[in-house]
């Protein structure tokens, strides 16, 4: 064996021994989910940073054509309606029991029509795959108004001061798989949420079942029953696994057969309610929760 | 994602997670723990892509995007790496075998991060000049030369060292 050959037997030698000790750990699986379940995260307050930039210019365009003697002629069908600032504060009282009209509309803010072609705000193709759309407004279902109707279901209550975050998402969490977020005028801003509902059908669905039953068993999650079904009231950690320390308030039920409704609180949103708080609103936004489908 | 994907994503964890890891280190040249979390964050890719590539070679997949953050990785700590082993270490001569496979590992991060992966991939994972290219988005003529610049220099830097032969 020549000198070469020598040194890449030891090279050779040397490396599996510097790595044969090494184990991956059993947790992978676990922390590879975390991790994408943060980008997905990032992806989602990115494409509502965009959308408010882009509402944000569209307000002093639209002002810049409709005002003013020489002001061109507002766009038939107008995309911009109501007054630019919310005009309401937000109150978030842990100690608050009133019940809330459901039929009251959202504090007035700016809306935006995606069928208008004077909104400067690009339509987005609906996509399946995240990672691959950052950058892009994530409007998967459209244009859902009060934001209160989707993926099947309809949202009766939600804490004062909520409005909808004007964004919506599909196959996030599984196929089949619908969400959107509720948030504070203010966090149309910053890109953050206050709550956060996930609809899972079919496939996710299934998982959602797999993960409710595991839940309900572990002892760290509150068992409840909503509208008559067995759901569970939880801290989350970013891998979906119940946990003691800095996680994502969150409720699981099934609203029917087939379909389980996911809600989830911003632990800023909770550490203001307190976690008796915590609870009780998860619970009322749950037992406002109906079926459409 | 199906359950089906979600499964078979196991699957490949289970069987090629640790391997990974394994070329992580050696690529990157740096400790287990930073190896484990750019070899995470290479797996978080591939599970973004799963449903996609699942049938596709996956591992091929993902021990490039592993090879390829390891050489970013490591060109980042450069820097730091040149400063610190600008000259070799007045070292005894190795006496036994352990000492002499330190010694090599210890050579082996001392080299550029792109000719290290070949060094790696040739002569750890054993593949062939053209899998190391396709891997390494290169030509075969720079994997030649830079696996034999890669053993030439650590031969060198051994035989610098009294009574060190291999």
């Amino acid at each position: 064996m020549n000198a070469e050959e020598a040194l890449k037997e030891a090279l050779k030698d040397a490396m599996s021994a510097h790595v044969a000790d090494v184990r991956a750990p059993a947790m992978t699986g676990q922390a590879v989910r975390r991790r994408h379940r943060a980008h997905v995260t990032r992806f989602r307050a990115t494409g509502a940073a965009v959308l408010t930039v882009l509402v944000a210019a569209a307000v002093p365009a639209y002002t810049a054509l409709t005002s003013g003697p020489g002001a061109a002629p507002p766009v038939p069908g107008g995309a911009l309606t109501g007054p630019a600032i919310p005009s309401e504060g937000v109150t978030l009282s842990a100690d608050s029991t009133s019940e809330v009209d459901v039929t009251s509309p959202p504090s007035p803010m700016v809306t935006v029509s995606p069928t208008d072609s004077a909104t400067a705000v690009p339509t987005r193709r609906p996509t399946d795959d995240p990672a691959n759309s950052a950058g892009n407004l994530p409007e998967d279902l459209g244009d859902l108004g009060d934001g209160r109707a989707f993926g099947g279901i309809r949202v009766g209550y939600l804490p004062d001061g909520l409005i909808w975050g004007k964004w919506s998402g599909k196959n996030g969490f599984g196929t089949t798989s619908y969400t959107t977020t509720y948030v504070t005028p203010e966090q149309l801003k910053s890109g953050e949420y206050s709550v956060q509902i996930v609809v899972f059908e079919d496939e996710a669905a299934r998982r959602a079942k797999s993960r409710l039953r595991a839940y309900r068993n572990d002892p760290g999650a509150t068992k409840v029953s909503v509208h008559g079904a067995g759901g569970v009231v939880a801290s989350l950690g970013e891998g979906s696994e119940v946990t003691a320390n800095a996680g994502t308030p969150t409720i699981l039920w099934f609203a029917k057969p087939g379909l389980a409704v996911e809600v989830m609180m911003s632990p800023v949103m909770s550490e203001g309610l307190g976690p008796k708080g915590t609870e009780r609103e998860l619970k009322k936004i749950a037992n406002g929760v109906r079926a459409t489908s | 994602m199906t359950e089906e994907d979600e499964a078979a994503f196991d699957e490949f964890l289970a069987a090629r997670s640790t391997a990974l890891l394994r070329t992580a280190i050696l690529v990157c040249g740096a400790s287990a723990h930073d190896a484990e979390d750019l070899a995470q964050g290479a797996l978080e890719k591939v599970y973004r892509h799963w449903p996609r590539i699942r049938h596709d070679n996956p591992e091929a997949y993902a021990r490039r995007i592993v090879v390829n953050a390891a050489i970013s990785r490591s060109r980042r700590r450069r820097v730091i790496q040149e400063i610190t082993f600008a000259r070799p270490p007045e070292t005894a001569a190795p006496q036994s075998d352990p000492e002499l496979k330190d010694l090599l590992i210890g050579e082996l991060r001392r080299l550029p991060a792109r000719m290290r992966a070949v060094v790696v991939l040739r002569y750890w994972e054993d593949l062939s000049e053209t899998e190391t290219a396709a891997m390494l988005g290169c030509s075969v003529g720079t994997v030649k030369s830079q696996a034999a610049r890669g053993l030439a220099r650590m031969r060198a830097r051994m035989g610098a060292r009294k009574g060190t032969s291999v």
